[in-house]
């Protein structure tokens, strides 16, 4: 019996955010950034510090962090997120991801050791709803690199 | 009881210096602690907080998960094959439950 | 007369209940023993309609419903009657209730002397939204005393 027959009653709204936002930001962000869709710094900043002893402050945003997630997620439950960096192994001390809603919103951290060549996880996280992803990379010398990307969380039913 | 642990290779057979995606997937139910069940209690935390990747006995990366991770977790990594050797994983969950698996890397 | 006796068998029989043990309202009731619980405490039940294999009762399990402010408005205000959709019995008050499809949270009170509807949600919400919404069914059901 497949009961999965989806009403997704938010499919207008993610339909219409993902069009703005690919038609907005490129004027706008370039100016300043705009606040991502479900961001909560107050809960994220906690988190930080409880893990890595920082403030969101303290992140450096930098194009050396590629993180890859889908824009929007049909089951939080089971969100694929990938992250990588093009610098050199010696660089990279580690990778820690964040999602500023969760319940804890540290989902992982991954520590590289001497055996790793290349600075790249991949994994599936629970997204407890639409907020920003946030991929940090520790570096070698004790900077704090980052890339955030909101993922929507679709919310429905089942019928 | 230990969970069972699937480890792949992606290419299964890489040349010597062709970069591998190590795959390990772990059956576990990744039990956040937050879900309730039908009777309105809380289900008690269970999800793995620590997992050790290994390539011929040399640390590949060290993952620590949180309740934040998917049940039946999936860890991948990339690594330049430079030679065949052994790929461990082992984990451990916070109410002390452990399981490691070893999975041969053959070169073309 | 009869009114009082019933009054008084009722703070009886629920002074009895507390002296023995008072009723856990953080866990979840099959719909008869909620119906009960809530007559007795004039609460509100809110009966959720959920199903195995639907994700977004897993999301309201592991988010929402687990969620402080969600649980403390539920445990200190309400009953909750849980009800597999797809259970004989869930088959029989989804169809006497309505319920089309999971989940399903349908609030209803016992005022003079009957069972009344004060209302119904359908599908998933994030918490703040699904917090507010109770408060809403709260004041409905108590006239405020809602915090």
């Amino acid at each position: 019996m497949d009961r999965r027959k989806f009403l997704k009653k938010s499919v207008g709204a993610a339909l219409s955010a993902s069009l703005a936002s690919s038609l907005v930001p490129a004027l706008a962000q370039a100016a300043a950034p705009a606040a991502l869709e479900g961001e909560d710094l107050a809960k994220l900043g906690k988190a930080l510090k409880d893990a890595l002893g920082k403030e969101f402050k303290d992140l450096l945003p930098s194009t050396d962090v590629k993180l890859v997630l889908p824009t929007i997620a049909e089951s939080g439950a089971n969100v694929p997120v990938e992250i990588e960096s093009a610098l050199a192994m010696s660089q990279v001390k580690a990778v820690h991801c964040f999602s500023d809603k969760n319940p804890n919103p540290h989902l992982f951290s991954v520590f590289f050791g001497p055996a790793s060549t290349t600075p790249y996880y991949a994994t599936r996280v629970r997204i407890a709803e639409t907020a920003p992803v946030r991929a940090i990379l520790e570096t070698a010398d004790g900077k704090f690199l980052l890339a955030s990307q909101s993922v929507r969380v679709t919310v429905g039913g089942c019928g | 009881m230990p969970a069972q642990i699937l480890i792949r290779f992606n290419p299964a057979k890489p040349k010597a210096g062709e970069e591998v995606r190590v795959q390990v997937v772990v059956q576990h139910a990744m039990e956040p602690g937050t879900r309730k069940d039908a009777q309105g209690n809380l289900i008690p935390a269970s999800y793995i907080n620590e997992l050790v990747v290994s390539f011929d006995g040399k640390e590949l990366a060290t993952v620590k998960p949180t309740g934040g991770t998917s049940a039946n977790p999936l860890f991948a990594f990339k690594m330049k094959a430079e030679k065949a050797g052994e790929v461990k994983a082992s984990y451990k969950d916070v109410t002390g439950d452990a399981g490691e698996k070893t999975q041969a890397l053959s070169l073309a | 007369m009869f009114t009082l006796a019933r009054i008084v068998i009722l703070v009886t029989a629920l002074g009895a209940a507390m002296a023995a043990k008072a009723p856990d309202y953080s866990r979840w009731y099959p719909f008869s023993d909620a119906q009960a619980l809530a007559e007795k405490a004039s609460r509100p039940v809110m009966v959720y309609f959920w199903s195995e294999s639907c994700y977004f009762c897993e999301q309201m399990n592991t988010y929402v419903l687990s969620d402080p402010s969600v649980s403390k408005l539920l445990e200190e205000r309400f009953v909750v009657a849980s009800v597999d959709m797809y259970s004989p019995e869930g088959r029989e008050l989804a169809s006497r209730y309505g319920a089309l499809g999971t989940p399903t949270f349908v609030f209803l009170a016992y005022q003079q002397g009957t069972w009344r509807e004060l209302g119904r949600l359908f599908g998933s919400r994030p918490r703040a939204q699904f917090f507010d919404e109770l408060q809403r069914i709260c004041t409905k059901a108590r006239g405020g005393d809602c915090g």
